[in-house]
């Protein structure tokens, strides 16, 4: 019902973390953890007289990022400070971008969907507080990271797709290699801002910006929690109060967040202690060349190529590692016609993901390489082994990791082909089922299943169900 | 600049007044004049000037991305207020 009067609109802000060795403006280590305060300087805690200087990394890695998602890059880009007091910010400011940020505009596809984004600019992370009954206590190694933020505009239409778009991104970083875009570690973190308004309304309904997301199950859960408590103060005729609310993930509830009313001026100002940013074309054209091929255009070129659909593409490409495992192991197959790269690719993406998802292993580590899957289709399209045996010569070679072929030598898999085998096999089971066949006899044709059944389970399914099948037919029509 | 947009500005910047009610209206009346004498470069015409950021001719310089160790820390500690067991300890905040 409330589906039908209001609909939602989402715009997120995503922060990444840039995988440099140092941080954005010192050169404290940039590494997750650690010894609290083990990685801190004069800079990074914000001691009188310091200054910062930008890593270079850090800005090829933004830019990077950003050319990834079709952003423009500007040639003069700002910082700026954004002040707030609080204990995680040593300097009591962050240098961030503010009126001109590093890129602008760019767009991301979610399912087909162009989704726009406003912008994308470089900032400092903050450090971490941990709050305990006798107070507060802050590790400042965080303090200082490399963070690129990018927004887009407020053009999501519904939870599901906020979490869709947010994997989107981590794939593509993954693939450029700018970030691990791990949310439990933080290094890919998300806020929005989501409103409600009635359908077909132009203007935006009053927002609340939702923080404290950090997983993709939480964005999903969080921001159908706002849907319905907005709905609901809504239809009973209230207002949405413009506010920052905090996600509880063991309740499942946003809370509103009172203490931080004033934390919107921020007061920002150009920062005196950096000159403008400041990039050639050459640069950002240098940059360009080391992009990778990016999801997007993979699965272009899987569906072309092998014309598998767009779904298979989908999950092929989500993740570069897997890109890469299924690209070795289509070089590992006897043949490449789309039916023995669609075998393959069910192969991978149903028996392996099932087997990598229950061993919780990345691909990376999959215990079955690219070549010895490749050498399992290629026993099952040049019909040595069925598909029945070659999902128990599929665990064996999880278990044991032998190639495929040894186990068909060693466990005496091969299957039965030869006409002479297949058409004694027949005539004897034929023989020994005069039941059966008085029934086939007397016009019952379907009981043949039972037959070939039969077969399967004396020869332990090595014989061709296909070439059994149509042998018993024959037999059977002879002797009609 | 009215007093309330002083006393605004002071509680965001974390500045404390004494208890003398006059010294808000005191700041009032000379950041007026400053702002007054700044203002004068309203009335030159800057149509063809791009935006200056910061008064510096000076190119940004990048470091090169390699780490390394800030040894004194311990100077560090000892310049916080209340450094122990490894954390800088500041009081409860309530969310």
């Amino acid at each position: 019902m409330n589906k039908e009067k209001f609909e939602t609109v989402i715009g997120l802000e995503v922060h990444i973390h840039l995988k440099t060795a140092s941080k954005l403006f010192c050169r404290c280590e940039n590494i997750f953890g650690g010894k609290p305060n083990s990685r801190i300087c004069p800079i990074c805690t914000g001691q009188p007289g310091v200054l910062p200087v930008i890593n270079k990394e850090a800005v090829k890695l933004a830019i990077k990022a950003s050319l990834a998602l079709g952003c423009r890059i500007k040639k003069k880009s700002v910082f700026a400070r954004k002040q707030y007091f609080y204990p995680d910010l040593p300097k009591n400011y962050q240098i961030s971008q503010y009126k001109l940020p590093l890129a602008e505009g760019g767009h991301v596809y979610v399912d087909g969907e162009k989704i726009n984004l406003t912008r994308a600019h470089m900032e400092e992370d903050a450090g971490k507080l941990k709050h305990t009954a006798a107070g507060s206590l802050v590790d400042y190694n965080r303090t200082g990271t490399p963070l690129l933020e990018i927004v887009s505009e407020p053009e999501i239409k519904s939870p599901d797709q906020a979490a869709r778009y947010l994997k989107i991104l981590r794939s593509i970083f993954r693939y450029c290699e700018v970030s691990d875009c791990d949310m439990e570690k933080g290094s890919m973190r998300c806020d929005a801002n989501i409103s409600l308004r009635k359908k077909g309304e132009k203007e935006l309904g009053i927002k609340s910006e939702i923080k404290n997301m950090n997983s993709f199950r939480g964005v999903r859960n969080a921001l159908s929690y706002e849907v319905k408590r907005q709905t609901a103060e809504l239809e009973k005729g209230g207002v949405i109060v413009q506010e920052t609310r905090l996600w509880d993930e063991k309740k499942e509830v946003t809370k509103s967040m009172r203490s931080k009313e004033e934390a919107h001026d921020y007061r920002y100002f150009p920062e005196p202690d950096l000159p403008p940013l400041e990039v050639e074309e050459t640069f950002i054209q240098s940059i360009k060349e080391t992009l990778p091929e990016l999801p997007r255009v993979k699965v272009k070129r899987y569906m072309k190529r092998y014309n598998l659909s767009e779904y298979d593409c989908g999950v092929l490409t989500a993740e570069k590692e897997l890109a890469d495992f299924f690209e070795k192991a289509v070089d590992g197959l006897t043949k490449t016609d789309e039916a023995t790269v669609k075998t393959l690719t069910n192969w991978i993406t149903v028996e392996l993901s099932g087997k990598l998802n229950v061993a919780e292993l990345e691909i990376t580590r999959s215990r079955i390489s690219s070549k010895m899957i490749a050498e399992l289709v290629s026993l099952i399209e040049d019909g040595t082994i069925s598909g029945k045996m070659a999902k128990k010569i599929f665990e064996i070679m999880w278990d044991k990791q032998e190639s495929p072929s040894d186990i068909v030598e060693k466990e005496g898999m091969k299957q039965i082909t030869s006409d002479d085998k297949i058409e004694g096999i027949c005539k004897k089971t034929i023989e020994n089922h005069s039941k059966i066949f008085k029934k086939y006899l007397s016009g019952k044709e379907g009981v043949i299943g039972a037959l070939v059944g039969s077969i399967m389970k004396e020869t332990g399914g090595q014989a061709n169900p296909q070439l059994v099948n149509s042998k018993l037919r024959e037999l059977l029509a002879e002797k009609k | 600049m009215d007093k309330n947009e002083v006393e605004k500005t002071a509680k965001l910047a974390r500045l404390n007044f004494s208890e003398q009610e006059e010294i808000p209206g005191d700041f009032s009346r000379q950041l007026n004049k400053i702002l007054k004498y700044i203002g004068q470069l309203n009335n030159l015409d800057t149509a063809d000037i791009s935006p200056m950021s910061q008064p510096l001719v000076k190119k940004l310089k990048l470091a090169d991305d390699t780490s390394r160790e800030f040894k004194n820390k311990e100077e560090l500690a000892n310049n916080a207020p209340d450094f122990k067991d490894g954390f800088y300890r500041v009081k409860k905040i309530i969310e």
